[in-house]
């Protein structure tokens, strides 16, 4: 791993990180034994891990275990639920417990330790008032670490909705100065320093984050992928043998696990959306057979419609037609009516003119002439009287 | 809708189009409105009062009373019972007369508009006399959407209401049909071609000394002068007005008897006043065709005229269609049978309503008057420029239908340009240079006669106004003088009942007649800028270059060669052309 770590400077941004960073460089020899006397809190290392010795300063031994945290140089803290048991927290302290964290933090330029700290705790399995009240004191670390100058680490801790951005993390620190505690000489981070800050600083912010409850292990490892985790590609060989020379294959295999475990959910879930995928796919089947046998029901209901405008309006059209044609037709019996009252009438007074001459010329002797009258008003009459006839439908 | 107004010269009618029919609104007694008004002091008494109160038969001033007051139309003012009066005035009096009564039969009311109506004239009523029946129809709130002359209305109105209307009009393609409109007062004749979806006016004529109310006349005369023989009457037993009137009725009463029965009486009580004598005379029907043959003569030589001067025989009629009153006796139709032949003499039932109805249809159908013939500006060298063609749509009311032409001087050396305008004789479809033309007239404008030919323009400008008055102005640019005339002799057609089409008119068997012979005028305007069209001797006066006979393309014409050395003397002895003692070269 500290192999890998030396790469980091040389190799692309944020795809090359397998764990967070130490700064092994800085490390003293420690022995065992020396750790284990020194060391009131019975803070214990790994093997590898070689143990400062811490002066105990305070009855809770919260100093103590911190102290003997930073002592680690930021190799892997073993720490045992028993170690934290004995802690005695209290909110009285806290001041005195910021002064300490603050002058320890200092040591730790590369801020390797909070989240170290945080992975010890966990594995340690300390909850509780004790976990939160160190978890705040990790945060007090890295708020008045160097590396806290970074107004885009600042942004992150003090924001609610925390999106890690690796890029923006690494160029806002190499704007950042730095010294070594006690030395009072300040520097730049170089390059590789500015990975490692990085890394270091997203490492503890999602543990953090997760041990907050605020993002599910998943957020964790997506977010730990993308920003610190993420390396090229390589073949299949090159990836099974880096895979093959692993020393840790725990985190590997949680890894692996949660992917497995995210990849079932997802193909179960892929399924189920599949057989809702196709029951929907069903349901606009059959909608859309609905849709249309609406569709064509509608195009009937339409046609059927015109239908019956077309044929309102024939019959519309007919009824005007026919009372425009029953009107003339009354129009035309009254005109007939008219046209014979008056040719009777005319007829008649004709009649009664020449009956009345005839019965002059009678009076006067002209029995001829009254005879001929008499024979033309019947005659007239006569005709009349068939001219009548004939127009009822009668022959005689 | 619009109503159909027959304002005749012995009766009126208004009728109008429902339904499949028409209807003819009669007066009380169910008979037309007599085209009679009389006046008493204020009083202005119309109709069939007016008319039975009238003793005199004839057309005009009786007294108080006018008869048939069209006729007076056109005179600026008459005298009626030593009132001057306005003609306008008078006809106004009987229109309104005859649109009141109509509007009150019950027939009428709610279903007719008396505001526009397409009014019948006669054929021999012209432009100022339509002019003036238009503002009397005005004077009724009337507007005269069409004149239609009575015969047209009258073939239209039998056309339009034919059982078998197809089958007929086919009959009657490219046929000659004379109309006879035999009435009360005139008989109007016209002559007519169907021909391709069109009915066209031919020929016009008439007279208005046959008209019915003459026969009732004649017969009342010739029965009391030969009852005064044989009974010894004195010539002072005079009867009184009131049965001299009785005795004119009587008269045509006769007359109906005797179509039904060989012989009739007339008989009035009282008759002759200072003897007491009553009238008694007994007259058989061929006693009454002798008396009225000469009246019968005169109308059938009327129509002989009319076929002759469009040189068109008897037999060339297909159909003679008699409408009118006079219709109805037995003499006039038995010698129309006998001029045309029985089947080709066609007396409706309705003949005494078929104007009015005609002109309903007319106004149902929205039929439009057009021009029957080609009117034509005769130009120089013979040719003719057809300023309003056959077919061309006559005005309405209110519209009025211009041309105008612009023209050229061929000839500006006697200083004036004549316009000729002329008219096909007959009806063709194309018609040639050859054939005879009819002048309506002549119009002339002095022009510069200094000024080269075809320098000069000209404007000639036709105006149809809604009277069917064909008004023409010559104009003149430079010296600009105008003249102006009017013409009223038009021939139009109508369209065919049914039939959209009116194509043009094809060829028919008339005789072109002779060509018109004496003077002509030469005329001396064209439509076109060519001084091939200049005469020869007005050519060579302006450019004597012309007549150099170098090859080129304004070199004279062989024909103005000889036209420009018809007027130079002879170039040795001086003679004009022609000139019998020149031995010269041109002389005989």
């Amino acid at each position: 791993m500290s192999k890998q770590n030396e790469n980091l400077e040389s190799l692309p941004e944020g795809q090359r990180y397998v764990g967070p960073v130490d700064d092994g460089e800085t490390l003293q020899p420690v022995n065992k034994s020396q750790l284990a006397n020194e060391n009131p809190s019975n803070v214990s290392v790994s093997e590898e891990s070689i143990a400062t010795p811490i002066p105990p300063k305070d009855s809770s031994g919260t100093w103590a275990l911190l102290e003997a945290a930073y002592q680690s140089r930021g190799r892997k803290l073993s720490l045992k639920k028993t170690d934290f048991e004995n802690l005695s927290i209290s909110r009285s302290r806290w001041s005195e417990d910021v002064e300490v964290i603050e002058r320890l933090t200092k040591t730790d330029t590369l801020l390797v330790l909070p989240h170290k700290f945080l992975a010890a705790m966990v594995q340690a399995e300390v909850v509780g008032s004790v976990r939160e009240h160190l978890m705040n004191l990790m945060r007090e670390a890295v708020i008045r670490h160097p590396a806290y100058r970074s107004r885009i680490i600042q942004e992150q801790l003090s924001s609610d909705q925390v999106t890690p951005n690796s890029k923006k993390i690494k160029e806002s620190l190499s704007q950042i100065r730095t010294s070594e505690a006690g030395t009072g000489d300040e520097k730049m981070y170089k390059p590789i320093e500015v990975n490692k800050v990085a890394i270091n600083f997203l490492s503890y912010l999602a543990l953090d984050q997760l041990l907050r409850s605020k993002w599910t292990v998943e957020r964790y490892i997506d977010e730990m992928f993308a920003c610190v985790w993420s390396s090229k590609s390589l073949g299949h060989f090159a990836t099974g043998a880096e895979l093959g020379l692993a020393k840790d294959h725990v985190p590997l295999g949680l890894l692996a696990a949660n992917y497995s475990q995210r990849m079932q959910l997802q193909s179960q879930e892929l399924q189920t959306a599949r057989r809702m995928g196709q029951h929907q796919a069903s349901r606009a089947s059959e909608a859309e057979v609905e849709r249309d046998s609406g569709l064509v029901e509608i195009l009937k209901l339409e046609t059927d419609l015109i239908a019956k405008h077309e044929e309102t309006s024939r019959l519309e059209t007919l009824l005007a037609l026919e009372r425009d044609a029953h009107s003339a037709d009354q129009l035309h019996h009254a005109n007939d009516n008219e046209l014979m009252r008056t040719r009777l009438l005319r007829q008649l007074k004709t009649q009664s003119e020449l009956l009345s001459d005839g019965s002059h010329a009678l009076g006067s002797g002209s029995l001829k002439t009254a005879n001929e009258f008499m024979d033309r008003a019947k005659e007239a009459i006569d005709q009349e009287i068939e001219h009548l006839k004939s127009m009822g439908g009668f022959n005689q | 809708m619009i109503i159909g107004f027959d304002f005749g010269t012995t009766n009126s009618l208004i009728s109008f189009v429902m339904g499949e029919g028409t209807i003819n609104l009669f007066d009380s007694e169910g008979l037309p409105f007599p085209s009679v008004v009389r006046y008493e002091g204020q009083s202005v008494i119309a109709g069939r009062e007016a008319r039975l109160a009238l003793e005199e038969v004839g057309l005009g001033v009786y007294g108080n009373t006018v008869r048939s007051p069209k006729v007076l139309l056109g005179n600026e003012v008459v005298s009626v019972g030593g009132v001057e009066r306005s003609p306008i005035d008078i006809v106004a009096d009987v229109i309104r007369h005859v649109r009141s009564e109509s509007e009150q039969n019950p027939r009428a009311k709610g279903n007719v508009p008396f505001d526009r109506a397409v009014v019948t004239i006669p054929v021999t009523m012209n432009g100022p006399k339509r002019a003036a029946l238009r503002e009397a129809f005005a004077q009724n709130g009337i507007s005269v959407v069409q004149f239609v002359h009575e015969p047209l209305a009258a073939l239209y109105g039998y056309l339009r209401t034919a059982p078998d209307r197809e089958n007929l009009l086919r009959k009657l393609l490219k046929r000659y049909v004379l109309v006879v409109d035999w009435g009360g007062g005139t008989l109007d004749l016209t002559l007519c071609l169907l021909n391709n979806g069109s009915i066209l006016q031919l020929r016009n004529g008439g007279s208005d000394q046959v008209g019915g109310d003459q026969f009732d006349e004649v017969i009342r005369h010739e029965v009391v002068k030969r009852f005064s023989l044989e009974s010894g009457i004195m010539a002072t037993d005079q009867p009184t007005k009131e049965a001299r009137q009785k005795l004119r009725e009587d008269s045509e009463k006769l007359k109906i008897a005797l179509s039904q029965r060989p012989s009739a009486t007339i008989y009035r009580g009282g008759y002759f006043p200072e003897s007491g004598t009553n009238l008694e005379y007994e007259l058989t029907r061929r006693e009454l065709d002798e008396i009225i043959r000469p009246l019968i003569t005169e109308g059938v030589r009327q129509i002989d005229a009319l076929l002759d001067s469009a040189s068109i025989s008897p037999a060339q009629v297909s159909m003679c269609l008699v409408a009118g009153g006079m219709a109805a006796m037995p003499s006039i139709r038995s010698r129309l049978h006998e001029l045309f032949g029985p089947e080709r003499v066609v007396i409706p039932e309705d003949s005494a309503t078929l104007i009015a109805q005609g002109a309903a249809w007319m106004a149902h159908d929205e039929q439009t008057l057009r021009l029957a013939k080609d009117i034509e500006l005769e130009m120089a060298r013979g040719s003719r420029l057809a300023v309003l063609q056959a077919g061309t749509l006559m005005p309405t009311d209110g519209e009025i239908r211009r041309e105008l032409v612009h023209l050229y001087c061929t000839d500006p050396s006697d200083g004036k340009a004549k316009f000729p305008i002329v008219t096909t004789r007959d009806l063709k479809s194309q018609p040639q240079a050859g054939d005879p033309r009819t002048s309506l007239g002549l119009l002339s404008v002095l022009v510069d006669k200094t000024a080269p030919p075809l320098v000069e323009r000209l404007e000639l400008e036709l105006e149809i106004d809604d009277n069917l008055i064909l008004n023409v102005t010559a104009k003149s640019s430079q010296r600009a003088n105008t003249d102006k005339a009017s013409f009223y002799d038009l021939e139009f057609g109508i369209a065919l009942p049914g039939i959209e089409n009116l194509g043009p008119v094809s060829v028919i068997d008339a005789d072109s007649g002779p060509f018109p012979c004496g003077l002509v005028v030469r005329t001396n305007v064209v439509d076109k800028n060519d001084p091939k069209l200049i005469p020869g001797d007005v050519l060579y006066g302006h450019n004597p270059n012309a007549f150099s006979r170098r090859p080129g393309p304004n070199q004279a014409t062989e024909e103005q060669l000889i036209e420009h050395l018809y007027y130079q003397p002879c170039a040795l002895c001086r003679s004009p052309w022609g000139d019998p003692s020149c031995r010269c070269a041109s002389g005989g």
